[in-house]
């Protein structure tokens, strides 16, 4: 417990923390405005079958490039600045400050994600109607799914972020490694035409399964379901934690 | 005592020469900077390797670069050897209504041809199997059109009376067995459909007609016209492919389905080298830390103390990454494209034009994002800042696009460093977004500014 305070105490008095989950509640609910705001019925054949909670969820794809930001800096901050030194003397067990780090930083990101997420649905409820659409019930079962779900992505990206940087030790070198992650995907999946390496891509890689949570249609049939997608994403996390763990717990401090 | 004053013995040439080792120097001292580059050309390789022998293309021709719709109706007779076909088209209808003559290896679909043709939208062109679109005057209907099959070549001319003729283009005709005669063809007619939260692009059989005059093969009318069988449909359609005569070298055609290239097809040289952007990411980062790295350590006063023109360092540091980040663009691109040569179907010649720009691009892309990087790192001092508003600018449309109404998505393409990845298109489809030096000139402005922005930062703040 002391731990998880000592863990908060150091990201709370850090200036860029704020700034962080600023930008990523803003930049979230921007990016979610501004796809709504894009999007029309004009060309919707006869009827549009619009998942107007993902479409209103869209910048939470934008908001987890913060999120790995603050996730990262959290870890190869302390390598960077050498503080690392005065946390393991205080809690010379390694494990209790990697649970204590992961804790905060899940909370942390929980209620930013939570912020962002409502703020992005309210502006979808909003600009929605302008555009032809009916707006989702925010009470929905669906969209109560789509939208936790949303913020258990993000907390789930935060821990995968979280275990490389233990891994890398290095801000540059973690972030680039996660966003490839992240986004290599995505990238191959618009220029590759192989419907079976479509598939693959979108069934296994981090963020497209990830964010398979935030289908409320049935129809066509998602390539994974809505939980197996976020366990795929779980199960990234967990090997990267794992590893982050067992690379930390054996090696001294430098 | 006097005391002359210190002053540098060395040239204005061995201080850039100075400048540019000692930044190689620096970057090549990190050996983890030296293993990522290296890995991200690996990776780049592996990653087509992987999709190449993964994929379940099935064995057939090899992609081509220009694809094509062997669309629409046409007539013919069976030319002996050399031979000159004139008409006048003298008026069509329908969307974008192509008419005029054409000479090809037989009559089944996808055959060699090579075609002279009036487009109502655009004019007169040139088209054929082995050059693609090559246009001409424009001159729309009544327009006099004339092919001529002469040894292996295919000239062709337009005309606006039918003796002053003027030459639109040459091309190549290989096959030994060549038919000619009138054709019609109509562009497909894209319509955009937005459901269940994507936008689909699908074409729609276009439709023309047109009045040939004066048709003639060596000066005379043949008379005998074979029609090209109907594609598909019931040949019974009263709307469907006809071709009637209408008076002594008169016809009239109506022809469904396009000839020209197909806007739908995929790009084979972009698909292979999709793995460039794991150089181009690696590259960047690198870009950034091999600045921000020397901020941190305190490393950059020793190189202002060293080199006080601030500018100069930069401009060093600049030309050092480009070139590296040049290079292993170069090499990731080559890893790329072999390793998805060994798909079942291949990918296009090496080197044949517009692959070796597609090759030699992602080289410049991997260059200027490498110096678009260093700016953001001089800019922002810190590494995580830098390197993720780098990343998510050069990667905006694969994280926020999946979803977007094409135009939307479209502009994301254009207006956003993610257009410098133009260069590697080699087919032009319905969804290109921007010409392909177009927007590897977009990367080089965002660059331009940005490092540009640095210099002048740099000059005027702390170390």
């Amino acid at each position: 417990m002391r731990a998880a305070h000592a863990e908060w105490t150091k990201l709370r008095t850090l200036s860029s923390t704020a700034w962080i989950l600023a930008t990523t509640v803003l930049g979230t609910i921007a990016v979610s405005a501004a796809t709504v705001l894009a999007t029309d019925t004009g060309h919707c054949a006869a009827a549009c079958y619009e998942d107007t909670v993902k479409l209103s969820l869209g910048g939470v794809r934008a908001g987890q490039a913060v999120i790995v930001v603050l996730a990262v800096l959290t870890i190869s901050g302390e390598y960077a600045t050498g503080t690392i030194g005065p946390t393991l003397a205080a809690t010379p067990r390694r494990l209790p400050v990697l649970a204590a780090k992961a804790a905060v930083i899940a909370a942390t990101v929980a209620v930013a994600g939570l912020l962002a997420v409502a703020g992005s649905l309210l502006a979808g409820r909003l600009i929605l109607p302008g555009n032809g659409f009916v707006p989702p019930s925010l009470t929905d079962p669906l969209t109560l799914r789509a939208g936790l779900g949303s913020v258990a992505y993000l907390v789930l990206i935060a821990l995968l972020a979280l275990g490389v940087a233990l891994v890398l030790r290095d801000t540059a070198a973690s972030v680039t490694t996660v966003y490839t992650l992240l986004f290599l995907a995505p990238a191959l999946t618009a220029v590759v035409s192989d419907p079976r390496w479509h598939a693959r891509l979108e069934k296994y890689a981090p963020m497209t399964a990830g964010l398979a949570v935030q289908n409320t249609l049935v129809v066509p049939k998602p390539l994974i379901g809505p939980w197996h997608g976020l366990g795929v994403l779980a199960a990234y996390s967990a090997v990267a934690l794992v590893a982050g763990g067992v690379v930390f717990a054996r090696r001294s401090r430098g | 005592m006097t005391i002359t004053p210190y002053r540098s013995a060395t040239t204005g040439k061995a201080r850039a020469t100075g400048l540019l080792r000692a930044e190689w120097t620096k970057l090549f001292s990190v050996p983890r900077w030296t293993a990522a580059l290296a890995a991200a050309v690996l990776l780049t390789g592996l990653v087509s390797l992987l999709s190449a022998l993964g994929s379940g293309d099935e064995q057939g021709a090899t992609p081509s670069l220009n694809p094509f719709q062997d669309g629409g109706h046409y007539a013919y007779t069976t030319l002996g050897g050399n031979a000159e076909l004139i008409t006048q088209v003298t008026s069509s209808s329908g969307n974008g209504v192509k008419a005029g003559l054409m000479i090809r290896e037989s009559d089944k679909p996808g055959a060699a041809f090579a075609a002279v043709l009036t487009d109502a939208a655009s004019g007169v062109h040139l088209l054929s199997s082995v050059d693609g679109d090559l246009p001409g005057t424009a001159a729309k209907a009544p327009v006099w059109l004339k092919l001529s099959l002469s040894g292996g070549t295919v000239t062709a001319y337009s005309s606006a009376d039918g003796t002053a003729w003027q030459r639109v283009g040459t091309t190549s005709y290989k096959p030994t067995t060549a038919l000619g005669g009138p054709f019609v063809a109509a562009p497909d007619t894209t319509v955009v459909t937005r459901q269940f939260g994507s936008e689909s692009i699908t074409g729609e059989v276009g439709r023309g007609s047109a009045q040939f005059e004066h048709l003639s093969i060596g000066g005379t009318d043949p008379g005998s016209w074979t029609e090209r069988e109907p594609m598909e449909g019931p040949a019974a359609d009263p709307n469907g492919p006809s071709f009637t005569q209408t008076g002594p070298g008169a016809y009239s055609m109506t022809g469904l389905g396009n000839l020209g290239l197909d806007p739908f097809a995929s790009d084979p040289v972009k698909e292979a080298l999709g793995g460039v952007l794991i150089a181009a990411v690696t590259i960047a980062a690198i870009a950034v830390v091999a600045v921000t790295a020397e901020y941190r350590r305190g490393m950059i006063r020793t190189s202002f103390a060293v080199t006080p023109r601030r500018a100069r360092t930069l401009l060093a540091k600049a030309a050092v990454l480009g070139g590296v980040a040049f290079a292993i663009g170069l090499l990731a691109a080559l890893a790329s494209y072999g390793g998805s040569g060994l798909r079942a179907r291949g990918v296009p010649d090496i080197t044949e034009w517009p692959v070796p720009r597609a090759i030699i691009g992602s080289g410049l892309l991997t260059a200027l994002v490498a110096v678009y990087a260093l700016g953001l790192g001089v800019l922002l001092k810190r590494a995580a800042t830098a390197i993720a508003i780098a990343l998510v600018t050069l990667t905006v449309p694969m994280i926020v696009t999946g979803g977007l109404p094409l135009s939307a998505a479209t502009w994301l393409e254009r207006l956003t460093p993610t257009a410098g990845f133009a260069i590697q298109q080699a087919v032009h489809r319905y969804d290109t977004a921007i010409a392909p030096w177009a927007g590897l000139a977009v990367l080089a402005g965002y660059a331009a500014i940005v490092f540009g922005l640095a210099l002048w930062r740099q000059s005027r703040r702390d170390a």
